[in-house]
């Protein structure tokens, strides 16, 4: 059975002169379309796939602090390990902050407050699970 | 201060940040797929000269370009990648390598008429393999099993590549002397997964085509069976004409090495209907159609894809 008006999805084949307009050199080739916009859209529009991914981010820091030298520090750090890290920048109450993280699904946050940097750790919290712990900003 | 209405135009696609995520996941799934398979990276202008862009185009084509003058200067938007390799292959002919294998992902532009589900800018995500004088027909069978890793890759395992070669439609025109109508027969055949099989008869009557001559084409493209039972009902046919038997051997041997590329025979269709609209295809003719979506549920696009 094949869906029903969904129509092929790709196509293409064989042609024995691609470039007769442009030059005398005989160029024969074959090819294949992938029409990815119609695709999506038909994917979507019978519920075939599902948008659930709604950020890319796998960390979001959130610092409770003004000075903002070692989030942005810690930031650098992960990103140059290959982490995508956002800083929550924007000065915002603290319930915000966790409220776009759980809008956004991002999977962890670090937090940053005086008594972190008071002990040179951060907090890292778990979004799924809330589990949460500390870590030494050296071993980050 | 008056506000200004912030419109998107209809036919254009503008996805929501989650929407946009997946899209790209799916972009990427394919451009992955046909590094795998060392196409090279092309990307050319969306805006052409309308000279170069429309130097063989005509009819329905010409009517959905986008077209404009900026200063005296007459310009077009690419409709298609295809015209644009074209112009690339032909202008750097001596700086390329042959075969010259080349992928191209990007937005192509059709004003046709707007309605749900059809887009005026959308992506084409295509592969094109380019020899230099000659291209041997096994690239014919490797195309389609980028196409199976596509798929796969995406979570599908229940699609039908469908083949077929349009030497075999025009060599069966020829043996009926319909040579001069073949354009429009294919035309006609080609919509009769969407119009069924009456009015394909009806359309062919229309075009003056002989009741003995529509029974032939509609015998022809009535052919039912596995694949190779398809290719022997072909071969049992017996009609003495060189291009229906070239495009025989031809179909043959593509779908043999379709499986030796590790498509599996069950993803593979020989259907003698396909003919695909354009007029430029000369043998080999694919189409992918989805056949179960049910699967799909269960799996991966779900979560990553």
């Amino acid at each position: 059975m094949t869906i029903e008006n969904f129509g092929s999805v790709c196509s293409g084949g064989r042609y024995e002169n691609l470039a007769e307009n442009y030059t005398d050199k005989k160029l024969p080739g074959v090819g294949i379309s992938i029409g990815l916009t119609r695709l999506f859209y038909k994917l979507n529009e019978l519920n075939l796939i599902k948008a659930e991914k709604k950020s890319i981010s796998d960390v979001l820091i959130i610092p409770m602090i003004e000075d903002l030298s070692v989030p942005i520090k810690i930031a650098n750090k992960l990103r140059k390990k290959g982490i995508n890290t956002e800083i929550y920048l924007n000065n915002k109450k603290l319930k915000a902050k966790f409220k776009y993280a759980d809008k956004l699904q991002i999977p962890s946050v670090i937090i940053i407050g005086e008594d972190e940097i008071a002990k040179q750790v951060v907090k890292i919290k778990n979004m799924q699970t809330g589990e949460e712990k500390e870590i030494k900003i050296d071993e980050i | 201060m008056a506000k200004t209405e912030p419109r998107t135009l209809s036919g254009f696609m503008e996805l929501l940040p989650s929407e946009q995520i997946l899209f790209n996941q799916m972009k990427e799934k394919i451009e992955e797929v046909y590094k795998r398979f060392g196409f090279l990276p092309l990307d050319t202008p969306i805006i052409e000269l309308s000279e170069v862009l429309l130097a063989k185009a005509g009819g329905e084509t010409e009517k959905q370009i986008y077209r404009f003058k900026k200063g005296d200067t007459d310009l077009s938007l690419r409709f298609d990648l295809t015209v644009p390799l074209a112009k690339y292959v032909a202008k750097n002919y001596g700086n390329l390598s042959f075969p010259f294998r080349r992928y191209q992902i990007g937005k192509v532009y059709r004003g046709e008429r707007t309605q749900k589900g059809r887009y005026r800018e959308f992506y084409q995500c295509d592969i094109d393999i380019i020899g230099d004088g000659e291209l041997d027909l096994i690239n014919d069978a490797e195309l389609p099993s980028v196409i199976y890793m596509i798929f796969t890759n995406l979570g599908f395992s229940k699609f039908t590549i469908k083949i077929n070669n349009r030497k075999i439609l025009n060599g069966l025109f020829e043996s009926i002397g319909q040579k001069e109508k073949s354009e429009d027969i294919l035309r006609i055949i080609d919509k009769i997964d969407k119009i069924g099989k009456e009015t394909v008869i009806e359309e062919l009557e229309k075009i003056n085509i002989e009741q003995e001559e529509i029974n032939r084409i509609i015998e022809f493209i009535s052919i039912t069976g596995n694949n190779s039972e398809k290719i022997e009902k072909l071969k049992n046919l017996k009609i003495q004409n060189e291009t229906f038997n070239k495009g025989i051997e031809e179909l043959t041997y593509v779908f043999n090495n379709m499986k030796i590329f590790g498509i599996p025979e069950e993803n593979i269709m020989i259907d003698l209907s396909i003919a695909r609209g354009l007029d430029y295809y000369t043998g080999t003719v694919y189409e992918t159609f989805l056949n179960d979506y049910r699967e799909l549920r269960k799996c991966m696009f779900r979560r990553k894809i």
